[in-house]
């Protein structure tokens, strides 16, 4: 499948995961968006504390932003191109929407050669 | 010779490094630090893009918007602030909103992914103390004290 992988890390202490988790990811319509377009891979941060670190610096090293939620756009052969951090259901206070998001990384994935100049090759160890 | 005294007065304003650090730090007002919450900057101030600036030590402090830790050391990095703005510049770094080219230089040397992340750099940009998570203001002051020869 060519088609992105979206990551999610989230943590059950973390608010602002639960929060996109039932405004954002139970919306039918965004679920099946996701489905679509995206293979979907969901993190547990206390799963993987070291492996999550990695990620959220391969995601600074790119300024973009890193925190929890941290939500990554993976090409398939592993190319961190794309991130965010909370992404309301809605565009709220300059933030913008998980669709919003979601449709730049589409955008951008399509733009293979703009993805390998501002990409990281993802060599992450557990 | 008025030439030469507005040259040097010139270049001494160019070559001075507090017209390029973070000033006037404040708590966003808008904000509970005795909770979490996600409504924007931890710390505001002037400049707030700047990066490492040479001369003097200088506090760094990397964080996450909606972190509690982060929270609890951006209120200990005002109250720093306040007491060593003379004599330390401070460098403060947001993680979820795009850094200019000086701050990533820092995250790019020293984040490794867990928030806060806090140094102290001596006047060349030698690392003092570089470690994730929070940190007593006590331990830094004493940090402070020491590079300053106090």
């Amino acid at each position: 499948m060519n088609v992105p992988i979206l990551l999610d890390v989230g943590a059950v202490w973390c608010p602002w995961c639960g929060l996109m988790e039932r405004d954002t990811y139970t919306n039918v319509d965004t679920a099946d968006y996701i489905n679509q377009h995206f293979v979907a891979v969901k993190v547990d941060f206390d799963a993987s504390p070291k492996l999550v670190a990695q990620l959220e610096q391969a995601q600074a090293v790119l300024n973009l932003p890193a925190g929890l939620p941290l939500i990554s756009f993976i090409t398939p052969d592993g190319r961190l191109y794309f991130g965010a951090g909370y992404l309301p259901a809605e565009h709220k206070n300059g933030r913008p929407s998980f669709h919003e998001a979601a449709d730049e990384a589409l955008a951008r994935f399509a733009n293979r050669s703009k993805v390998e100049e501002q990409s990281l090759q993802l060599e992450l160890e557990n | 010779m008025k030439r030469l005294v507005l040259y040097f007065f010139v270049m001494s304003m160019l070559s001075s490094p507090l017209l390029f650090a973070i000033d006037n730090l404040k708590l966003n007002s808008r904000l509970d630090y005795t909770s979490d919450s996600l409504d924007g900057p931890l710390i505001t101030g002037d400049d707030a893009q700047s990066g490492f600036v040479a001369g003097k030590p200088n506090y760094v402090v990397i964080y996450g918007e909606g972190c509690f830790n982060s929270k609890r050391q951006a209120r200990r990095t005002v109250d720093l602030y306040s007491k060593y703005r003379s004599k330390v510049h401070f460098v403060v770094i947001d993680l979820e909103v795009q850094r200019s080219p000086e701050q990533q230089k820092l995250v790019k040397q020293y984040y490794k992914g867990y928030i806060p992340h806090v140094l102290v750099l001596d006047a060349r940009g030698e690392a003092l103390y570089n470690q994730s998570g929070e940190v007593e203001s006590q331990h830094i002051e004493d940090i402070f004290r020491k590079s300053l020869g106090e």
